[in-house]
């Protein structure tokens, strides 16, 4: 795994792992970011935190994607706050597409284990469920900004997308312990 | 488990996922960290996972439209922070195998890292002036004053000590292993002196320190007496964000030391990472007071269980002979 290797100090990982999760982390990024260049800041913060972190890889626990996500997610986040400390809260439209991004052939990819049961949950949803996830957790909007743009409750935002989030946290939990019985078998 | 306990590991479980999809305030973020306190059984990144998972699968829907590319000219930035990423390691890792050498070869692997180090070698007296430290007299002579500790105490019992660490004998074991090693004269082991104050404009320090307090995951863990104290308490604290792997310490009653003479020295003690501790730098104290420094480890931290401060020769050394260990934080 890429990961292990750059927690070897093998160089030569890192272009292998940009061409793996290059365009993932920039399209996260950018959508997380209200301009490019905040997107490109934010870009090469996530990948230093990568090589930093990749020691604490474990495959037993997540799959190196999802552990590629949770890295980018988590420094978006700290830059969102801090940017809110800074600057008070922005009204700005996220997602916003500039002339100047390359447009790469959609590539899908094969799903790692921990996305293919988001996938199956998902389409267990109700769409208006469906989407409220999507803006929160894809589009990085806040609950107010969701609850507006959908015309729902802001009550209801929260417990759709907290109940959400739960249930796939619970059957990932159950991934795991699958996992872990069978490696005991 | 009570009502209450079960209400409060509800609120916990909110919480966290708030806090996955970026949404927690500031008091929210502090009333997170008592709760991952109260519950440390709770796996705290659990919803950051599902939420990882789930983005990734809205990423991965075949009805979106193409994705974004990675700008080439950032391609190269990253490629280019990578290397000095994997330079600076490499060259941590280098001190750290010169420090496990034999005493008989630890010399001369330490002379022979220090030859590749070009530049990165300062001596003693441009350490003094790098940290701003100003105590020559007019004749040019160095001041004689020393730091005081207390000698170690007869009666000291290492088995209670380690009470202070988490971990088992195992740790106290190695500690009294490392420190009671014959310290190499002449260390040539690069030297980071910290800075107290950041004189750019830009955040402060404290700022700094405020905004990692902030964060999810990092932990706080107050200072205590070493084995050989020093004559006036010392107050303060250690932070340190395993994640961003960033960390500030405060120190309130820390002695003025003379760089010339002397520096203080910070150890993180991580027995996954080395049997040795991890070098945190040199640092001086230059006026009294509450001060705060901020942490620069020579290794990536894996699991500090405590954190231990030194005075050493000016430059600091490779490996400590203990002999003044006045203070020391465990991670509990």
């Amino acid at each position: 795994m890429l990961l292990q290797r750059i927690a070897a100090g093998d160089s030569t990982a890192v272009n292998q792992c940009l061409e793996q999760y290059g365009n993932l982390i920039w399209s996260t990024a950018r959508r997380w970011s209200a301009t490019a260049a905040e997107a490109e800041d934010a870009v090469q913060e996530i990948f230093i935190d990568l090589w930093k972190s990749a020691g604490r890889f474990d495959p037993e626990v997540a799959s190196e994607t999802t552990f590629v996500m949770m890295v980018a997610r988590r420094r978006l986040i700290d830059r969102r706050r801090k940017r809110r400390m800074e600057v008070g809260e922005l009204d700005y439209e996220l997602s916003q597409r500039f002339a100047s991004d390359e447009l790469c052939p959609s590539q899908r990819a094969e799903l790692c284990e921990e996305a293919a049961v988001a996938s199956e949950l998902l389409k267990e949803l109700r769409e208006e469920e469906r989407r409220v996830l999507e803006l929160s957790v894809h589009e990085g909007l806040s609950h107010q900004e969701i609850a507006c743009r959908v015309g729902m409750p802001l009550g209801s935002v929260k417990t759709n997308i907290r109940r959400g989030l739960g249930r796939l946290r619970e059957r990932l939990s159950r991934l795991s312990l699958a996992g872990t019985t069978r490696d005991q078998l | 488990m009570s009502d209450a306990s079960d209400e409060r590991l509800e609120r916990l479980e909110m919480l966290l996922a708030e806090e996955a999809l970026g949404q927690l305030d500031e008091s929210q973020t502090a009333e997170l960290r008592q709760l991952l306190e109260e519950f440390p059984e709770v796996d705290r990144d659990s919803f950051l996972r599902a939420a990882a998972a789930m983005d990734l699968a809205f990423s991965q829907d075949a009805e979106r439209e193409p994705g974004l590319s990675l700008p080439e000219h950032l391609k190269a930035t990253i490629v280019s922070d990578a290397n000095r990423h994997f330079q600076s390691k490499a060259l941590a890792n280098g001190a750290a195998r010169a420090s496990t050498n034999g005493h008989g070869t630890g010399m001369d692997a330490v002379k022979s890292e220090s030859r590749s180090w070009t530049g990165a070698v300062i001596s003693n007296k441009e350490a003094a002036s790098r940290n701003g430290h100003h105590a020559i007299a007019d004749d040019g002579a160095p001041n004689a004053l020393r730091l005081n500790v207390r000698s170690r105490d007869r009666n000291f019992d290492p088995w209670r000590w380690a009470g202070w660490l988490v971990a088992s004998a195992a740790i106290l074991l190695f500690l009294l292993l490392q420190f009671a090693r014959p310290t190499p004269t002449g260390s040539d082991l690069a030297l980071n002196p910290i800075a107290v104050d950041q004189a750019d404009a830009g955040p402060t320090v404290e700022q700094l320190r405020q905004r990692l307090l902030d964060q999810v995951g990092t932990r706080q863990f107050d200072w205590t007496a070493g084995p050989t104290p020093l004559e006036s308490s010392v107050a303060g604290n250690v932070i340190w964000n395993q994640d961003q792997q960033e960390g500030y310490m405060v120190f309130d009653g820390l002695p003025i030391n003379n760089a010339l003479l002397e520096q203080y020295q910070l150890w993180i003690i991580d027995p996954q990472r080395d049997k040795h501790p991890i070098d945190g730098g040199v640092f001086d104290i230059t006026r009294s007071g509450k001060v705060i420094v901020p942490i620069h480890a020579k290794l990536d931290v894996i699991d500090p269980q405590a954190f231990a401060i030194t005075i050493e020769k000016p430059g600091g050394v490779v490996v400590s002979d203990q002999s003044r260990l006045p203070l020391l934080a465990s991670v509990n």
